[in-house]
């Protein structure tokens, strides 16, 4: 399997990745090179503000579109804060919760409003 | 010529926020009209508050307004944030217990940040805090931006901070007049929920109101994470709904008063020694995707 290494600070063109925006163009170029079965290697060096917003949008997102067998077979990081990893396992879970609690949706909505 | 008469004090707290939204009541009905906003009475005005205080005047936008009887050590401070009404005339802040005012474009989160960093995390009389509090301080305000821009759908964010070196903390507020987390959670569920329920539930963890297949429903939760550890406090105030959380109790309010928008105050701990030291470090290849 081909390794690609995406270089974060490049593709937000800062030290900050922090925008909805920047998260979505990180997961269209890992959705490119995970749809010719590339091996992707995130590299965060030199990244020193992260939030959750990016993260939902740069990997939250591929939950939607590839499972996770898959993605622990293509994907990793190198280079996380250890806080931001803390929270890169948080969005992980996070995602994957959120595409399984769509189909039960309505549930949750009538478990919190019911008794208004 | 509308006059409105300004309370003794706005602080930030629950009747802070209420005196705010009664005169965005006021105001909004209101076109091309003189509106005088008048401080004979006030004698304290907390500077993070102007951030509400700004949404309202740009709310209005077709009126003159007018800010009368302002106490000259309050047009000090004022001017100190450089607040817009003065069109950016500054004085010099010695003590430097005020962070800028500052109205954003919600597409610019990138300024945004960097007006953080500047005005906020490089100010003189931060105490030596650890670099990932300061990196915690600036990830909860720019989750909150961010909530502004994706949940609120407005055009602007306005936010101003003060100071209070004495007490060890710092107040962060940040306001978007938009859509509030009622009317989202009403279009979402489809229930006619109460301001008070709506932000009970917006700030659990795991809830959001996207449909889209970008997951969300944690940046609250970050935040309340991240200030419980601190000691510090957050308080929301949304339609006509008022919110906060201090020392792990959480309280919920009806407001009185409709604010068409959501305000959010971060109350920071600035005298924190935790070392915010992780449980277990994770390797990079410990992340199960």
């Amino acid at each position: 399997m081909e390794r690609k290494t995406i270089n974060i600070f490049d593709v937000v063109g800062g030290k900050a990745a922090v925008s909805t925006e920047d998260g979505d163009r990180l997961f269209e170029t890992i959705s490119a090179f995970l749809g010719k079965d590339f091996e992707v290697v995130l590299d965060f060096v030199n990244i020193e503000t992260l939030t959750s917003t990016f993260l939902n949008a740069a990997i939250g997102q591929l939950y939607n579109k590839y499972d996770s067998p898959f993605l622990r077979k293509h994907l990793s990081t190198s280079n996380l804060q250890p806080e931001d990893k803390e929270l890169m396992v948080k969005i992980i879970e996070r995602a994957k919760e959120y595409f399984k609690d769509k189909e039960n949706l309505e549930k949750d909505i009538r478990e919190a409003f019911d008794d208004e | 010529m509308l006059t409105i008469q300004l309370p003794h004090t706005i602080d930030s707290d629950q009747q802070g926020f209420a005196s705010l939204a009664n005169i965005y009541q006021q105001v909004k009905p209101c076109q091309f009209e003189t509106i005088q906003l008048d401080f004979q009475n006030t004698t304290w005005f907390d500077a993070n508050m102007l951030a509400m205080l700004g949404a309202i005047m740009e709310s209005a936008w077709t009126n003159d307004f007018d800010i009368v009887n302002l106490r000259p050590e309050q047009e000090k401070i004022f001017k100190k944030t450089r607040y817009s009404y003065f069109g950016g005339e500054s004085l010099p802040d010695s003590y430097q217990t005020t962070v800028e005012y500052r109205k954003s474009k919600v597409s610019e989160i990138g300024s945004f940040e960097k007006y953080l960093e500047k005005k906020l995390l490089a100010h003189s009389k931060m105490p030596s805090m650890s670099a990932l509090l300061r990196k915690k301080i600036k990830e909860s305000i720019l989750e909150i931006f961010n909530n502004a821009r994706t949940h609120g759908k407005c055009k602007f964010v306005f936010s101003c901070g003060q100071y209070y070196p004495q007490k060890g903390r710092l107040d962060f507020t940040i306001v978007d007049i938009g859509n509030t987390i009622r009317k989202n959670v009403r279009d979402y569920s489809g229930r006619k929920v109460s301001g008070k329920k709506a932000i009970e539930w917006a700030v659990r963890e795991n809830t959001t109101t996207r449909k889209d297949n970008i997951p969300g429903g944690l940046g609250f939760t970050l935040i309340r994470d991240f200030l419980r550890k601190n000691k510090g406090k957050i308080q929301i105030t949304s339609a006509d709904g008022y919110w906060f959380e201090k020392n792990d109790k959480s309280v919920s309010k009806k407001l009185d008063v409709f604010f068409k928008g959501t305000a959010v105050n971060l109350e920071f701990n600035i005298n924190d020694t935790s070392s915010y030291c992780l449980s277990s470090e994770i390797e990079d290849m410990d992340i199960a995707f």
